[in-house]
């Protein structure tokens, strides 16, 4: 009996995060970021580098005067309006509060036992409704996301990981790819926008994992377009010359799940700019 | 030391130094991770005999194995490209040096995967 409790002590001790629930987590993430800084409202992380210097931000107020998403989200409104070849639309597929539902995805989806992001959603309804899937680049889904985020504005993310052990294990996942180093520059998503937020890279301000997929899809001045969060993610594997994975893949699904819980309660306020 | 380890260190030194100066410089309050090159120095040889094509193809294979693990760099791609064009252009020498160095990021990859299977666990905020 004394051999079994040292085991279980041992255990507890050496994997300290198998027991980990993801509530405990978010909270343990930001008392991270408000001890960090201490002058900053968490809230105010759903600006990203912005909340963190101020100089870049007034620069960035000033863009947001004439936001070069508009005429996405215009596009959008229109795509989403316009009905298939059946009669049905988009909106049909996305509940009573569409088109206010950014706040809930991703979310769990217990028949397929994967995580389904609104890209994923409207493409099935496309499918459903016999029209063609898009590309996830494409201009048209990139559009109605942005008006979906646009028109969700203000609203809390509202994710939710039911006890189910898929749910849990895709979180985990998503948790894990956060966490972990790679590429050959051997960098983990937590070295920049954990430990190093707040910093310099160069000529940028590095932004807190909190609060990061409240603005998307986002125009980046780079890209001259407006594009989704995991072209983003992406382009950060690629620039510690890591492979980056497919969009949609269930790799930056579950990533994104585990960054949109981290969020819960953070206001949206996309799409956005960014440079 | 043969051409291959010389390349091997160098290109090991290299990534070490950028992960030894990029959490030297992120201390800020924060625990500083050090990187360990030598578990990646001693993982593999490449025998002086073996061909071009030969290194390659365990470059190939090594890249598999890390891209399974989801931890393929961009890096090996480029130098397996960058290989098989010397050798296309007939130069057997730049060939061989690209092979080896392809090599060599492929089975710090794999390493890399290995690693942090449970690394990250001591990043997550408790």
């Amino acid at each position: 009996m004394k051999s079994l409790s040292l085991l279980f002590l041992v255990l507890i001790i050496s994997v300290p995060n198998a027991f980990a629930d993801p509530e405990a987590d978010r909270l343990a993430l930001r008392a991270v970021y408000e001890k960090r800084f201490p002058d900053v409202p968490l809230d105010a992380h759903a600006d990203g580098a912005y909340a963190l210097d101020e100089a870049k931000r007034e620069q960035w107020l000033e863009m947001e005067d004439f936001p070069p998403y508009e005429f996405t989200v215009d596009d959008g409104e229109v795509f989403y309006d316009t009905p298939f070849a059946n009669g049905a639309s988009y909106a049909d597929c996305l509940g009573p509060d569409a088109p206010v539902v950014k706040q809930h995805y991703p979310r769990f989806d217990a028949a397929s036992g994967e995580v389904v992001t609104l890209e994923q959603t409207l493409n099935n309804c496309r499918l459903e409704n016999g029209e063609e899937a898009l590309d996830y680049l494409s201009d048209e889904l990139v559009a109605v996301t942005a008006y979906i985020a646009y028109q969700s504005r203000g609203a809390k993310i509202d994710i939710v990981i039911p006890d189910d052990p898929r749910a849990l294990a895709a979180y985990e996942g998503g948790k894990q790819f956060f966490y972990e180093r790679r590429g050959q520059l051997n960098f983990a998503c937590s070295n920049c926008h954990i430990q190093m937020a707040g910093h310099m890279l160069r000529a940028e301000r590095l932004s807190a994992s909190l609060g990061q997929v409240t603005h998307w899809p986002a125009y980046r001045f780079k890209w001259e377009e407006v594009g989704p969060l995991h072209r983003r993610f992406a382009r950060c594997n690629v620039q510690v010359r890591a492979e980056p994975f497919a969009q949609q893949s269930d790799v930056y699904r579950n990533l994104e799940y585990f960054m949109t819980y981290m969020s819960n309660g953070m206001e949206l306020n996309g799409p956005s700019s960014r440079k | 030391m043969s051409s291959f380890n010389s390349q091997y260190v160098k290109r090991a030194l290299f990534t070490a130094s950028l992960g030894i100066v990029f959490t030297g410089l992120s201390a800020c309050g924060e625990p500083v991770e050090k990187m360990e090159p030598a578990t990646v120095l001693e993982t593999s040889t490449v025998a002086a005999q073996a061909t071009v094509p030969e290194i390659i193809s365990q470059a190939e294979a090594k890249y598999a194995e890390a891209a399974a693990l989801s931890h393929a760099w961009t890096t090996t791609r480029t130098l397996i490209e960058q290989a098989r064009a010397a050798l296309e252009a007939g130069d057997a020498g730049k060939a061989r040096a690209l092979a080896e160095q392809a090599l060599a990021t492929a089975v710090a990859s794999v390493e890399q995967a290995g690693v942090e299977a449970q690394a990250w666990q001591s990043r997550v905020p408790q």
